[in-house]
């Protein structure tokens, strides 16, 4: 509880915990948005669509003002509840595909860095508790993941899987389902949670209190959830807001290679990708989500500095 | 048709030699096709495209890029006329001296070379040349060695035993010139086909296997000095051309070519607005259009293309094994927004049947969308009818059926394809799309084997005819099941429409063709293998020093009739 007061305390940790909330629960409420406030569709295309504003209607695809009629453009930011943010090239609400694309995002960011975290723990536990084979085991198997580009890796994997679905004897994955992105950007991050788990894993099997529980005869088991696994916590803690800014950020860059939320779903990753043809006249439909990325990785790592600071005392000037 | 046409097309040629200069089709060039005294001639024209197309073999290439840029640098006994407009559309004759005289029951054609055509390496062009390049088309197995030129007889010989290849049906004389071809069966379309470029004239040594990055001497005003796939290309003055023919084949301006490969499109609007290059290749990216249009008014040119998009839908696999699923489909799209996606109405036009505008055939009636039926056709589309639509996929009892669209991945085709994505889920059919590389679409959604239900694609002209949209895409034998190489991705196959486009291709007058193959565009329509989306225009950006900017229906930009000082 002190760590918690001591936490609550921090005025950094409190913005960013607040802006972070903030964020989610507007994601979490995007289909309400959608319904009363836009009311839109954010997944059906309204090209020849038009709206209302002020009375008077208007087309959402704008024909360009020159002299040879050559190209339409969504309209803009207008401000007001419809098409807040404008339009994207296929006449839908950015504003409402934003908030859908953060729920896709943060619940694949999140989902992913608790399995990788749960992953992590087992393999780092192991590998430090145990030592000897396993963890030889286990420390070159994430060495080879450690040594392949974490993108390359994730791009690989995910563009055999996103192609032809994921057949695992009698189940099937299909191409369109959050579980392929969730599994794969888990598992490229693996290395990079479990490693410092191992390590303190390592140090703490050679710990008195170890040493003195195994003495008494007390089971493997027993030691690792009584003895290391609490030693453990602040570190897993610690490690987890950092790893969900990464797979955050890892979601977007597959999403806008197509090879992560898989149409007709939205994530903030394919979003950019629909403003990327649209980069120079109307740039709001790659800012707005490019923003969100920004902010909700800025304060998971402010967040996770923070909790470091607290847990552990050592580190309390890193931030 | 083709026949007289073309005698036509000879008559008015003779009749228009001496009004050369002051022909507004062809301004520019003074009356022999010349340039030598110009102050416009000289200078490096320097252009710029996404990547290269492959062979330089002017035989095997099959892409518009290349066959663009070989229209300045080699030559087919017949050719387009190299002039603005319509005028482009005639045929006149290229390395013969006149266009061919053909027997009565149209099997034997016989034309004469012109005297002392050299190719680019002071060689004369002989008899001889010309038989062996009309094997050579069979031998380096010639992706239209089958359909322009299996009506030469011994051609059947030729495509089952290239090797051996000596196609009789093709005679030359050396000492007169004098150049027969005979037909196993008439072909109303064969003028047509021997000015395509895989007709080129190269000389009769040239290897019997695809040149690859090797130019091959040519007769045109240029020749390739250089190429490297992954970089680019340099062409020169052919040292040895002279005009042989002013309206086939008139001289360039420029002293040199380079091409240049490797920027994106966004570079490439770019780099050509700020005078680096002078023209760019690859469509232009549609969030620069406005800006083109706004600020680059002189240099942007907008030119009316054969060409289309339309939906092919697989009458061999459900859904679309169903007519009334196929016609929903017609029923429903959007054509109007497809227009906008593709980058507004200056740049498309909605089209409701398989000919593009400006063709014979193209006057089909409408039989889809608001206000038609297969009873009650219009004239033109007039919106789309989604009501009706629902009510034909209900009765096919179809509803529910797993749909796979593949689209290019092209960003514009991408973003058409999920148009049409959203368009069969609110028909309520359960829609993924899957998105192919560019360079891979065409071949797989060909093969049956690929089990493609409904695809985007396009198609352009080889030469302005109805049979090159309508036989093409839906002729009997170009469905050619599990072959990567099968127009025909529908399937298609109806006796009746087979007959009336047979007949239209057999057909002398120009009249009873054009509307035998508008009576194929409707059978074809009324069974509905595709859903036709929108007719394309041509955008072409060039640089602010570019001068006399020169367009042909078929060749586009020609490079030989710019200036850039």
């Amino acid at each position: 509880m002190s760590a918690w007061r001591a936490l609550v305390r921090r005025l950094d940790a409190r913005i960013a915990a607040s802006v972070l909330a903030v964020m989610v629960v507007a994601c979490l409420a995007a289909p309400l948005y959608a319904a009363c406030v836009a009311r839109t569709d954010p997944f059906m295309s309204n090209i020849g669509g038009s709206f209302s504003e002020h009375g008077v209607t208007r087309d959402i695809m704008q024909p360009d003002d020159n002299p040879l009629h050559l190209g339409l453009t969504p309209i803009g930011p207008q401000w007001h509840a419809q098409y807040l943010l404008g339009a994207d090239g296929q006449g839908r609400d950015v504003a409402t595909r934003v908030l859908y694309g953060g729920r896709s995002s943060l619940l694949i960011a999140a989902a992913s860095a608790a399995l990788c975290m749960l992953g992590a723990s087992i393999l780092g536990i192991c590998a430090g508790y145990f030592g000897g084979w396993t963890d030889t085991l286990i420390s070159r198997l994430l060495d080879i993941f450690w040594a392949v580009p974490v993108y390359l890796f994730a791009i690989s994997i995910s563009i055999v899987t996103i192609s032809h679905a994921l057949r695992i004897g009698p189940f099937s994955i299909a191409a369109d389902n959050l579980l392929l992105p969730i599994g794969i950007i888990a598992t490229v991050y693996l290395p990079y949670a479990a490693r410092p788990i191992r390590a303190r894993a390592r140090s703490i099997a050679r710990t008195d209190y170890v040493l003195a529980a195994r003495g008494y005869g007390a089971s493997h088991s027993r030691v690792i959830l009584r003895e290391v696994l609490p030693n453990l916590w602040d570190l897993i803690v610690t490690l987890a807001p950092l790893v969900i800014a990464l797979t955050l950020l890892a979601e977007s860059a597959l999403s806008f290679l197509s090879l992560g939320v898989q149409a007709p779903a939205a994530s903030w990753g394919t979003i950019i990708l629909d403003g990327e043809g649209l980069l120079y006249r109307r740039p709001a439909i790659a800012i707005a989500p490019g923003i969100a990325i920004v902010t909700v990785v800025l304060c998971l790592n402010v967040l996770g500095d923070a909790l470091r600071a607290v847990l552990d005392p050592k580190a309390g000037g890193r931030v | 048709m083709s026949v007289l046409r073309a005698v036509a097309a000879g008559v008015l040629l003779s009749w228009t030699a001496g009004a050369w200069a002051a022909d507004p089709a062809s301004a520019a060039y003074d009356a022999t096709g010349e340039t030598r005294g110009s102050p416009h001639r000289g200078g490096t024209l320097r252009l710029t495209a996404d990547g290269s197309a492959g062979t330089l073999d002017p035989q095997i290439n099959y892409n518009t890029q290349y066959m663009q840029l070989f229209s300045c640098v080699y030559d087919q006994l017949v050719t387009y006329r190299k002039a603005r407009g319509r005028d482009g559309d005639t045929i006149v004759p290229d390395l013969v001296e006149a266009l061919p005289t053909v027997s009565p029951d149209g099997l034997t054609w016989t034309m004469r070379l012109r005297p002392n055509v050299l190719f680019s390496d002071g060689r004369t062009l002989r008899a001889q040349d010309v038989v062996a390049s009309f094997r050579r088309i069979f031998k380096v197995g010639s992706p239209t060695a089958k359909t322009y030129y299996g009506a030469i007889a011994g051609a059947d010989a030729c495509l089952d035993h290239p090797g051996t290849c000596t196609l009789p049906g093709v005679e030359g004389d050396d000492a007169t010139g004098a150049i027969t071809i005979r037909l196993s069966r008439p072909d109303g379309e064969f003028l047509q086909k021997l000015s395509f470029p895989h007709a080129t004239i190269l000389p009769a040594d040239t290897p019997t296997h695809d040149l690859g990055n090797t130019p091959a001497p040519t007769t045109g005003p240029y020749r390739i000095v250089s190429y490297d796939p992954n970089a680019g290309m340099m062409l020169d003055r052919n040292p040895h051309f002279h005009v042989f023919s002013a309206h086939a084949q008139p001289d360039g301006f420029v002293d040199a070519i380079d091409y240049r490969f490797g920027l994106s499109d966004e570079a490439q609007v770019s780099a050509v607005e700020r005078g680096v290059f002078d023209w760019m290749l690859d469509p232009k990216p549609a969030d620069r259009l406005g800006e083109l249009g706004a600020e680059h008014t002189a240099q942007t040119h907008i030119e009316r293309l054969f060409g289309m998009y339309y939906l092919s839908m697989n009458m061999h696999e459900k859904p679309f094994t169903s007519a009334l699923v196929r016609q929903a489909v017609n029923d429903a799209v959007d054509r109007h927004v497809m227009t906008i996606l593709a980058g507004g109405g200056a740049i498309a036009d909605p089209l409701c049947q398989m000919v593009p505008a400006g063709l014979p055939g193209s006057d089909a009636p409408c039989f889809y969308g608001r206000d038609a039926s297969l009873e009650h056709p219009r004239a033109a589309w007039a919106g789309p009818d989604m009501a009706r639509a629902r009510g034909l996929i209900a009765r096919s009892g179809e509803a529910g059926a797993h749909i796979t669209l593949v689209v290019s991945n092209r960003a514009s085709e991408l973003n058409m394809g999920v148009y049409i994505r959203n368009l069969l889920q609110s028909l309520g059919f359960v829609v993924d799309v899957r998105p192919v590389s560019e360079a891979l679409v065409l071949s797989y959604t060909q093969n049956s084997g690929n089990h493609i239900q409904i695809s985007l694609a396009r198609w352009f002209a080889d030469y302005p005819s109805a049979s090159n949209f309508l036989d093409d895409l839906f002729g009997c034998e170009n469905f050619v099941p599990n072959s990567d190489a099968s127009v025909n991705s529908s399937g298609f196959c109806d006796a009746h429409a087979q007959d009336l486009m047979t007949r239209a291709s057999l057909e002398h007058d120009p009249a009873r063709s054009a509307a035998l193959w508008a009576d194929a565009n409707a059978a074809i329509m009324r069974a509905a293998p595709a859903a036709p989306l929108i007719q394309m225009h041509l955008v072409d950006l060039v640089s602010a020093r570019l001068g006399n900017y020169f367009y042909t229906d078929l060749y586009h930009m020609l490079f030989s009739g710019v200036w850039v000082q």
